[in-house]
């Protein structure tokens, strides 16, 4: 075999065995959306309801770490201003689960940080609930807020 | 001996004792545009009892009375002309039963008459909601017992809304007079533009140096001409000379922004004389 | 340099790049709400006449006590007028048998007590009234039954409606 030959095979091995930065991601794939919010009533979203939920998609390796953490707003503005709408998690608003048919979902804190290690999939979704309190007097119209998730990938 | 029987009246309907029952109607005003024609309303029963609800559409618009209270005219029949929407605006579902603390979506579709003019159109949407019969302790060997049925109707209105459309209002005959240790305010005020003027009412009164004694706030909704009355507080006022100032404005703090027709700020201003 | 010197070189490079310290990465999300102004009716407390006897009318007056006075509560929009309207039976029935109920009596506060509020008679003609300042309207309600020398025992019912014009 050449030496070039061999060189190439042994950049190739070398490549093979570690991972690339671009086969893990996380995605933002749906809205934590409250809807309809009257005024006084407090509105919860659990993070099981499958229309209203907030959901993230993340991909890395299987049999590796994932270190979670949640950046999560404490209100939400009002859209042309003029008001502030309370929103909090709890502990139990957030809802990690493998995409394999095995997959159990597991229960956490979101305003912790948490880490995963990726068993029984390569994959998984991140689903997220919430609470709203609109004051008796709160402003009518739309709010909208960012919710940022940061993964490390290990 | 007259015989004696016991009876236990729970009238009216009223819930049973500490148990609310009603339901809970959201937004308070509807708004449907022409493009989409189609919008919803959120009920949501605070009860410990499940609520029969029906949905219905008629027509109206608020106005006032002789005496400036606020009231709902609903014509005997809808002439042609008339921009009325309850024809046929519809609900889906129309009749539903509301479990305690359960909250259920009522789409509403509208299909307007083909070639309808541009402009806005009302219906009022009318939501009863009926209780279980209230149970009455039975009364003694006489068996004698009521039990009652409670009917709660919720109107609201629903505004229709279809192509440019501008609002106004014009004030005119603006006069104030002691009530009390009340100053009763009336005004007329007539719609200008295609569309119903929805917005807020303020007054000040203003002492002989310019000083604010007195306020009121309330939200308005001029369909066609109204001439509704507002009280200010005259406690621990004295006699004098003062000016009221009015305003009226397009500006809601219960309706969403973008469901206001936009009109510039409408004032009056007339002297006071409190004896 | 000789070849497996520049080979060993590349191999160390590309060995330390794939020990790579962890990667962090970032997604959003928003979460949203659309806050709405309700409006609620709700009947909060029973009209209670406690023991009837044949021949004597029994009255509960509107403001006769928060015990005894039938309550609707109401909540919307601050300050806003709304118009209340009462369809009011005449009778309870039972079968053939009636049980006059009448002289309604009523009264509006914007507060939960029933000392100052504003009387009004319910029926079926409007009354208007209005929202306080926070957001909500309270009435109570009265009324009179008058059972007759020999009620016949049975289910008295009747139906009471209240609409809430807004």
């Amino acid at each position: 075999m050449s030496k070039c030959l061999r060189f190439l095979s042994l950049l190739a091995l070398c490549l093979v065995a570690r991972p690339l930065a671009g086969q893990s991601t996380v995605t933002g794939m749906q809205n934590l959306a409250f809807g309809v919010v009257i005024r006084g009533v407090p509105n919860s979203v659990a993070p099981t309801d499958p229309v209203r939920r907030g959901r993230f998609y993340i991909k890395h390796i299987i049999n590796h770490q994932i270190g979670l953490r949640f950046t999560l707003p404490t209100q939400l503005g009002r859209v042309g201003g003029g008001g502030n709408l309370p929103i909090s998690f709890s502990a139990t608003d957030g809802i990690a689960l493998g995409t394999a048919g095995t997959s159990v979902p597991v229960t956490f804190n979101p305003n912790n940080n948490q880490t995963f290690n990726l068993v029984s999939s390569a994959d998984f979704n991140v689903y997220l609930g919430g609470r709203v309190s609109p004051a008796a007097n709160q402003a009518t119209g739309n709010y909208t807020g960012t919710i940022t998730l940061t993964c490390t990938f290990f | 001996m007259r015989r004696l029987f016991a009876i236990i009246a729970v009238v009216a309907g009223f819930a049973r004792a500490a148990a609310a029952q009603g339901v809970l109607v959201a937004p308070h005003a509807v708004y449907l545009d022409h493009r989409t024609r189609s919008g919803s309303l959120t009920l949501y029963n605070p009860g410990a009892e499940p609520v029969e609800i029906a949905v219905s559409f008629f027509f109206g618009y608020p106005a006032t009375d002789s005496l400036g209270h606020f009231t709902i005219a609903t014509p005997d029949s809808v002439q042609a002309g008339m921009p009325s929407a309850a024809e046929w605006i519809d609900a889906f579902p129309r009749r539903l039963t509301l479990a305690p603390l359960q909250r259920q979506t009522v789409r509403l579709l509208a299909r307007p008459p083909q070639g309808l003019p541009d402009g806005e159109y009302w219906s009022r949407i009318m939501i009863s909601a009926k209780g279980g019969v209230v149970q009455v302790a039975q009364a003694d060997s006489s068996g004698i017992s009521i039990g009652l049925n409670l009917e709660v109707r919720t109107i609201i209105p629903l505004i229709y809304r279809k192509g440019q459309l501008q609002t106004g209002v014009a004030l005119s005959d603006l006069h104030a007079g002691r009530e009390g240790d009340s100053l009763r305010v009336q005004v007329q005020m007539e719609r200008q533009g295609g569309a119903a003027y929805v917005g807020t009412a303020k007054g000040a009164l203003l002492d002989e140096k310019g000083n604010q004694v007195s306020k009121f706030e309330q939200p308005i909704a001029i369909y066609y001409t109204a001439e509704p009355y507002f009280m200010m507080s005259l406690a621990g006022r004295t006699s004098g000379r003062y000016r009221l100032r009015l305003e009226l404005s397009t500006e809601r703090t219960d309706i969403a922004p973008e469901l206001l027709l936009r009109a510039p700020v409408t004032r009056d201003s007339i002297d006071v004389s409190l004896p | 340099m000789r070849t497996i010197t520049r080979v060993s070189a590349v191999v160390a490079a590309v060995l330390t790049l794939g020990a790579l310290p962890a990667k962090a990465q970032t997604a959003n999300i928003n979460a949203t709400a659309t806050v709405f102004q309700a409006i609620t009716v709700a009947g909060n407390n029973p009209l209670t006449f406690g023991n009837v006897f044949p021949g004597v009318p029994k009255t509960v007056t509107a403001a006769g006590g928060a015990a005894n006075s039938g309550r609707f509560d109401l909540t919307g929009q601050a300050s806003a007028p709304v118009q209340l309207t009462f369809t009011l039976p005449g009778n309870l029935t039972s079968g053939v048998n009636n049980l006059p109920i009448g002289t309604w009596t009523g009264c509006t506060n914007p507060t939960n007590t029933q000392a100052s509020c504003t009387a009004f008679t319910p029926s079926g003609a409007p009354s208007a009234s209005a929202f306080s300042a926070a957001n909500a309207l309270f009435v109570f309600v009265g009324a009179t039954v008058t059972p007759g020398a020999a009620q016949a025992a049975g289910n008295y019912t009747g139906t009471v409606t209240l609409t809430a014009n807004y």
